[in-house]
């Protein structure tokens, strides 16, 4: 009974705990290799393509928030996020891959 | 575009940028035989009132031609007893759409508009719209919302306005910009430019037309550093200021605007001289790339940017007389409700919405194709 209440609370625990590497997400994300960047996200800001302008991000378990001025813009759920490659759904559930560019 | 019978040209439409007529008459090499093209004469609802010919009668002091066909309707399409001389011969009428006078639906004429079939007696469509779910508040039989003199239906799918497009509401409004002039905006159409200040001060809260049925307000459209007003068209001002009041946003900011070849070419420049080379690269595309490689020879770069098609450099550039693109912040210049105003500019026909709800985007860019004359 104790094992069993152990590995429930391990693999809740788990479950809850956030996935994310922020350490994966730095860098320049594009849709394809042909097409221009859409952004490039920094340690703490992100930057969209031919934009001056620094935009900054918050991450909380899978869910990045992308903020303007203290303002929340937009909530983006990352579905997998690995050292070359990004999956993410937009709240309209649209989801969009993008490919580091290297 | 043209009818044969037993191999034989019988018929063949005569166009411009829409139909013109019919020419029905065979040709013979090194003659012209007159009386045999029809040309239509039409409303705004493209509604064909009459038929004339090329047969052109000259005297010596005047010049008259032949109509062979006159058409008046009613609002639903039906003709009018004693004011209608038809020739059998030509079958295009209400809406420019053919008539069928012989055919399964008997003597009267039906029209086909594609899609659907209508009947102009009961001034309904005779099957049900394809795309009634879009519709809820109509009867799928309602033809262009009981309102023919305003709204058509080229297809049978859907209604359009003849005005503006899926313009619902009645508004006169004033749009405010941070220049010394104000823009009416009536019924979803621009009106009147350039006036003073002064001239529209006062004009705000009057009924015009109808009493209840009409609006009056005020809009505030600001343009950020990085947008070119005299790239946003009066067309785009008013779609822009439609969606505000759809949407009750009463103030947008406008953060860009269309760029020109010499602007990107001007753009990547500074990238490379702030970036390097070999970095700005690695942001662009191929396309991108393709216009690099021409670095620093700035009317080279134009002349790639052109050669390889303006859009697939940058989803900013492109003709403003064809297409006017807007990025509209989500949350500057006081949008009280940015995803309301991206969802109702969304409807308007032809126009396309990215938004950060959608897509990518850092701005609900807007895509509106630019009426063509």
């Amino acid at each position: 009974m104790i094992l069993f209440t152990s590995i429930l609370v391990s693999a809740t625990w788990c479950s809850t705990k956030s996935k994310i590497d922020k350490g994966h997400l730095i860098g320049d994300w594009a849709p394809s290799p042909e097409e221009n960047v859409d952004f490039t996200i920094s340690k703490d800001n992100i930057k969209y393509f031919e934009d001056d302008y620094l935009y900054t991000y918050k991450i909380k378990q899978n869910t990045f928030s992308l903020i303007d001025s203290g303002h929340l813009i937009a909530n983006y759920e990352i579905i997998l996020l690995t050292k070359d490659s990004l999956v993410w759904k937009t709240e309209e559930e649209n989801v969009f891959r993008l490919i580091k560019r290297e | 575009m043209a009818v044969y019978k037993n191999d034989t040209l019988i018929e063949q439409s005569i166009y411009g940028s829409s139909r013109l007529g019919l020419m029905t008459a065979s040709s013979k090499p090194g003659y012209r035989t007159l009386g045999g093209k029809k040309y239509e004469l039409s409303n705004h609802l493209g509604n064909v009132l009459a038929v004339v010919t090329d047969n052109i009668h000259l005297d010596q002091d005047s010049t008259w031609g032949s109509v062979v066909n006159m058409t008046d309707y009613y609002p639903f399409g039906l003709a009018m007893d004693g004011r209608s001389v038809q020739d059998s011969s030509y079958r295009y009428g209400f809406n420019g759409k053919e008539g069928d006078s012989n055919g399964e639906w008997g003597v009267q004429s039906h029209y086909d508009y594609g899609a659907r079939i209508y009947s102009p007696q009961v001034g309904r469509w005779l099957s049900v719209d394809p795309l009634a779910s879009e519709f809820p508040a109509w009867s799928a039989y309602t033809f262009v919302f009981n309102n023919p003199l305003r709204f058509v239906d080229p297809t049978g799918m859907a209604p359009d306005d003849i005005i503006i497009e899926h313009t619902l509401t009645k508004t006169l409004t004033r749009v405010k910009t941070d220049d010394p002039t104000d823009t009416w905006v009536r019924d979803g159409v621009t009106t009147e430019t350039g006036l003073s200040k002064a001239q529209t001060e006062g004009r705000v809260g009057m009924m015009t037309y109808g009493g209840s049925e009409w609006k009056s307000n005020e809009v505030n459209i600001l343009y950020g550093q990085g947008a070119d007003k005299s790239k946003v068209s009066n067309y785009t001002v008013s779609v822009l200021t439609n969606a505000m009041n759809e949407s009750g946003n009463s103030s947008i900011q406008v953060n860009s605007t269309l760029r020109t070849p010499e602007d990107q070419a001007r753009i990547m420049s500074d990238l490379v001289n702030a970036n390097g080379m070999a970095h700005t690269k690695k942001l662009y595309g191929s396309h991108g790339d393709m216009v690099l490689d021409k670095y620093p020879d700035k009317p080279a770069m134009v002349n790639q940017i052109n050669t390889i098609g303006p859009s697939k450099v940058s989803i900013h550039l492109g003709d403003p007389s064809k297409i006017n693109v807007v990025d509209v912040s989500p949350w500057r210049g006081n949008i009280t409700n940015p995803r309301n105003f991206a969802n109702k500019i969304g409807i308007f026909k032809g126009v396309k919405v990215l938004s950060p709800w959608n897509s990518n985007d850092r701005a609900i860019n807007v895509e509106i194709p630019q009426l063509q004359k």
